[in-house]
């Protein structure tokens, strides 16, 4: 019986199609996401090109202006989470080494008031005293969006179960092959969860950079807000869905690809 | 902290003598009157000082002549505040004739004189059910600042000299400034300014007056009535070629409104002709700078201009 049962799987042709089957099905939303990006943007494009425009619209519903807006959006949004990334994740690791536990309440604490600033005030203040341009509006953004991921990065370290760690150093591993081997692999897709958070939001409050000679989608919504152009404001607020979109689709498929096997 | 309360009680006392010197003889008396009894509405404002305290004006003015009011001052964004009136979430509120015209109204043309262009708004507003009462004096018009120690270091008088400044020079500007059709871009080539010349900053609308004041904006783009600019030592060059339109402030409501309570259409009339552009500036500048209350502003011009006794 169970030879009988095994038989149709052996022949080349259903193993490939099962086998492609369950890659559709493992990635579904992968492939599915993308497809609904180019969707939205072709929609768009039509609308767009079919339109009919007054002096204001023209302003900004042309080809330089937008793809100008977008670059710049894609600047704020990637550079303040490469910032967010290169603190957030180091600064969790060390609290949660044994050492410097006991600074993780005080530095959640600031974390939590980073993310509690009113944006647009913050951001002004910092470019009254440090200068307007990119640079503080990066910085801004990445002092907004440190939380989520410094709280994944340590929620994810903290949720090992400590009798993993402890076997492992009963194995003879040391405190660093621990975490290399152990710790992070298993922390990882908490961490990716915040990742990704941190990229959708650092997308967000990358349109604020309109408000600071940042550039950015922000100087679409903004004027089609103040102008009561509709089309404008609602350009701007689609492109801001596509690039948060695209970037949750990067994130998504890093975590795929960095999820490890098997634990 | 002794030394710079008495200064900025020195120059509050300026204020509102050069305020209650325009005004002719005030009176003291302070009992409320009757004459706007049984009048009972709900009165808006745009978000920035100037569009507040002009309704809190409004509002003194009702309460004090024995009326009520609901106070549901500053709404976000022009469109926000015109769409509450319209839908009788508010029944009145300031507006800018230029504004009405291009942004509402979606007209283009902005070479147009202020008593001219009004008469248009008003006609164009007959189909949106919108009444308007006499227009200020006063023209809260788009307007370059810059600093007088840069004024009389490079020689500027007029918007023209603004192209004697050093090349590469930040002119900072508001997002929405730049897509309008008195805008930005139209600006540039009514004085012939080359972009290569300068450097575009665009900044917040409100973040421009300091940036302005500390360099790094050489040329801010601020609004006239504005009291900081006085307050930060900046100033308005003559604008030499007509180039932007006027923005003459008049209240604005539903013609239902106007048609419920013909006699508070009556009553507000005058305040707007007592409004100048230095009164403006003052009223503007005691909330901005001096961090005074809107409705205390309020109350204090309406007593000082008599238009309360």
């Amino acid at each position: 019986m169970p030879k009988a049962l095994a038989q149709p799987n052996l022949t080349a042709g259903s193993m490939y199609s099962q086998s492609a089957r369950l890659i559709f099905k493992r990635h579904r939303s992968l492939i599915i996401q993308p497809l609904l990006i180019l969707a939205l943007s072709a929609a768009l494009a039509i609308t767009l090109s079919r339109a009919h425009l007054d002096v204001i619209e023209k302003v900004t519903i042309n080809q330089k202006f937008i793809f100008r807006a977008i670059q710049d959006h894609l600047i704020l949004s990637f550079a303040s989470a490469a910032v967010i990334l290169a603190v957030a994740i180091p600064a969790g690791i060390l609290l949660t080494r044994r050492r410097y536990k006991k600074f993780t309440p005080i530095v959640l604490i600031l974390a939590n008031i980073g993310q509690a600033f009113p944006a647009v005030g913050v951001l002004i203040i910092a470019g009254i005293l440090f200068g307007f341009g990119k640079p503080i509006a990066i910085f801004s953004f990445a002092a907004f969006g440190i939380l989520p991921i410094l709280r994944n990065t340590i929620v994810g370290l903290q949720e090992i179960d400590p009798f993993i760690i402890e076997s492992a150093l009963g194995m003879g591993m040391t405190p660093k092959q621990a975490l290399r081997q152990i710790e992070l692999p298993l922390a990882v897709p908490v961490i990716l969860a915040g990742v990704r958070t941190t990229l959708i939001l650092t997308v967000g409050v990358a349109t604020l950079g309109v408000f600071v000679n940042g550039g950015g989608l922000g100087t679409l919504i903004i004027p089609g807000l103040k102008l009561n152009r509709e089309l404008v404001l609602v350009t701007g607020g689609i492109l801001t869905v596509i690039v948060a979109f695209t970037m949750d689709w990067l994130a998504r498929a890093a975590e795929e690809l960095l999820r490890p096997r098997g634990i | 902290m002794q030394v710079k309360s008495h200064k900025v009680v020195a120059i509050a006392a300026a204020i509102a003598l050069a305020v209650v010197g325009s005004a002719a003889t005030s009176s003291s008396a302070n009992a409320a009157g009757t004459s706007l009894k049984g009048v009972s509405v709900i009165v808006g404002s745009k978000d920035f000082t100037e569009s507040i305290v002009l309704s809190k004006i409004v509002k003194q003015f009702i309460l004090a002549n024995g009326g009520k009011v609901v106070d549901k001052t500053n709404i976000k964004g022009s469109s926000t505040t015109r769409e509450a009136m319209v839908s009788g979430d508010i029944n009145m509120y300031w507006e800018y004739t230029g504004t009405a015209w291009l942004v509402y109204q979606k007209q283009t043309d902005v070479n147009i004189a202020p008593d001219v262009l009004y008469k248009k708004v008003v006609a164009g507003d007959k189909a949106a059910k919108v009444t308007w009462l006499p227009m200020t004096s006063f023209n809260d018009t788009y307007a370059w600042a810059i600093t007088k120690a840069n004024a009389t270091k490079y020689g500027v008088k007029t918007y023209s000299d603004l192209k004697k400044l050093p090349a590469g020079s930040a002119w900072c500007v508001e997002s929405e400034f730049q897509s309008r059709p008195d805008g930005w871009a139209g600006f540039k080539k009514a004085y012939s300014i080359a972009d290569s010349s300068i450097t575009t900053k665009v900044l917040d609308t409100g973040a421009i007056y300091q940036a302005t004041k500390d360099g790094q904006c050489m040329v801010g783009e601020v609004f006239a009535t504005d009291g900081r600019i006085g307050a930060l030592g900046l100033m308005v060059p003559q604008e030499d070629i007509s180039y932007f339109p006027p923005y003459n402030a008049a209240l604005t409501m539903t013609d239902a409104t106007a048609k419920k309570y013909p006699q508070l259409v009556k009553a507000l009339a005058p305040i707007a002709a007592k409004i100048s552009n230095a009164t403006m500036q003052n009223l503007n500048a005691r909330v901005d700078v001096l961090g005074e209350d809107a409705d205390t502003v309020a109350k204090s011009f309406l007593t000082a201009s008599g238009l309360v006794k």
